[in-house]
């Protein structure tokens, strides 16, 4: 089921890098999203590899939004997309569970 | 369509600018096989870009690229503009130079000869901080409102960043905003 509008989704993937320029519009994109929600980022570099501060991007999404699971590698891995699915299950098995 | 072999060109650019402006006109004048380099001073840029593009024998009329060099602070002048022009029609390039100092960072537009010649503009002026004088709408087109500085000046802090939005201190440890839950 295709979601129209940020309201009705349930998952937020960021891929890669966000800009500076960027970053309020994807903080107000997530705080449109009903509860509960869950964000994704791909973060498309090794595990453990710094990210270098540089003057357009954010080195890290998760200075920005809330993410629950980060998936790493460069690019990632079929194996390390799955295993992120599979943790984003436990994340959101653990919710349900809370509620 | 003519195709010029590859060393056939050489010097083709720098003889006819010499013709045509005189040798003394020319700051920097080198024959490279495809590819000639002419260096003039700002005053003489628009009569000679408009002498490439529309000369019969050069018909240089396709903007490739513009950027800029930055010798960094002290080196003087400062700036090195750099138009690379293709000639589709004969197949060989030419690429110009304009030196511009720091103090007065302005180079004329040359939009209105090269219409693909505006958004490198707007990017040189957002990214090095020279100015086209004469652009017709000159606005940023890569940074955002309230950024101070020219980042890819050489005196621009290489990690300096200038957020928009207040980053979540200690983001790991913070939990997710916990607006209520349970309407699953």
């Amino acid at each position: 089921v295709g979601a129209g509008l940020p309201r009705q989704a349930d998952l937020l993937i960021v891929i890669g890098d966000v800009t500076h320029k960027a970053a309020p519009v994807l903080q107000r994109l997530h705080a449109r999203m009903a509860d509960p929600s869950y964000v994704l980022w791909v973060r498309t570099q090794e595990a453990g590899a710094p990210r270098p501060a540089l003057y357009p991007t954010a080195a890290d999404v998760t200075a920005l939004v809330p993410v629950d699971v980060t998936l790493e590698g460069d690019p990632p891995s079929p194996a390390a997309a799955l295993d992120a699915l599979a943790r984003l299950r436990q994340r959101v098995r653990a919710r349900e569970e809370r509620a | 369509v003519t195709f010029v072999g590859p060393d056939v060109r050489t010097g083709h650019v720098v003889q006819l600018a010499r013709a045509r402006f005189g040798g003394a006109a020319l700051a920097r004048a080198e024959a490279h096989a495809r590819e000639d380099v002419v260096g003039v001073g700002r005053e003489l840029l628009l009569d000679l870009l408009a002498f490439l593009r529309d000369d019969r024998d050069l018909s240089l009329g396709l903007l490739l690229d513009l950027t800029c060099v930055d010798g960094g602070e002290g080196h003087e002048p400062r700036f090195t503009v750099v138009y690379r022009l293709k000639s589709p029609r004969l197949g060989y390039r030419a690429r110009v130079l304009v030196q511009v100092p720091e103090h007065d960072a302005v180079v004329p537009s040359v939009t209105p000869l090269f219409p693909a010649a505006d958004w490198y503009e707007r990017e040189l002026w957002d990214l090095f901080g020279v100015y086209p004088d004469g652009h017709p709408h000159l606005r940023r087109l890569l940074l955002y409102p309230g950024f101070i500085g020219h980042p890819l000046r050489r005196d621009y802090p290489a990690g300096k960043a200038q957020p928009l939005v207040p980053t979540r201190s200690s983001a790991m440890a913070a939990p997710a905003p916990s607006i209520e839950e349970g309407d699953g």
